[in-house]
């Protein structure tokens, strides 16, 4: 019964297992560096804190009153003319 | 998912957040199915977190009106995943040394429409409530019931939520599954002699 007990506690949200940020950033961040993405880190970071919102690119380039398509630069390491991290 | 499908490497952010406890559970029984009862808290992290990223690989092939959460669908590649970890870090041993003797099977959490179809053998109760269920509820619905109600015996005090993540749905919905079920239950037990002793029990009440 103690077993059982356990066991459901383990399945309850409140024992729910904690996310490693840090660990799928860093993962994402050397993928995105072995595929030959100008600013890994950066789009690591960005795609991190838009996935924990649950945010589509337009629903985030809303919020952070930008438009879409510098976010998808900012993410894809879309380089042309325009400096994304000084607009 | 539909996010992950679209390829939008964000969503497996959201996706190892929000359900990386079902995942770590996955990789838990593969684990110990291959001798590891207890891995290391930093390797499961990194197990899920591989985890997390071969489902976003596959998210495209995935269909949510398949019914199998996206974890049990790439079960197979979770087992795998699991299976690459114990082999990089299994030493070889000695020729001379022979292994540990067999334990005890470990305990498996065992899916409560199996454990009730096993009793059902048994015991006529059971095989009638079995019988009640066939005829009122799908196979999902009764795995539903009788999770929430599994779980609230258990001392769980927000059963639907459980269950809700554990099938990929809302508790509102969940609770919603338990009500029809119930009430069609009930109205069987009332209606049909053959299935009044079910008004007995506590599942019923």
């Amino acid at each position: 019964m103690t077993a059982a007990r356990d066991a459901a506690r383990r399945r309850h949200p409140s024992a729910r297992w904690p996310l490693d940020v840090g660990r799928m950033q860093a993962r994402i961040a050397a993928d995105l560096a072995a595929a030959g993405h100008p600013w890994p880190a950066r789009a690591a970071a960005l795609l991190a804190t838009r996935g924990r919102l649950g945010l589509d690119r337009a629903a985030f380039a809303e919020l952070l009153e930008v438009p879409e398509n510098a976010v998808a630069a900012m993410e894809e390491g879309v380089t042309d003319d325009r400096n994304w991290f000084e607009i | 998912m539909e996010m992950m499908a679209a390829g939008d490497m964000a969503a497996v952010f959201l996706l190892v957040a929000e359900f990386g406890d079902q995942i770590a559970m996955v990789l838990r029984r593969h684990l110990r199915d291959l001798g590891v009862a207890d891995p290391r808290p930093d390797d499961l992290q990194g197990l899920v977190v591989d985890a997390g990223l071969a489902l976003q690989e596959r998210a495209g092939a995935w269909r949510a009106d398949g019914g199998a959460l996206p974890w049990t669908w790439a079960d197979r590649r979770l087992r795998a995943l699991a299976s690459a970890h114990v082999g990089v870090r299994a030493g070889e041993l000695p020729p001379d040394v022979a292994g540990p003797e067999a334990g005890p099977a470990p305990p498996v959490e065992a899916d409560e429409v199996e454990v009730l179809h096993a009793l059902a053998r048994e015991r006529p109760d059971c095989r009638l409530l079995l019988q009640a269920l066939d005829s009122v509820a799908s196979p999902r619905n009764q795995s539903i019931l009788l999770s929430v109600k599994v779980q609230a015996a258990l001392g769980d005090p927000s059963p639907s939520v459980t269950v809700a993540r554990q099938h990929g749905l809302r508790p509102d919905a969940v609770r919603q599954v338990v009500k029809r079920a119930l009430d069609k239950l009930r109205g069987l037990a009332a209606g049909d002699d053959r299935f009044a002793p079910l008004a007995d029990l506590a599942l019923l009440a």
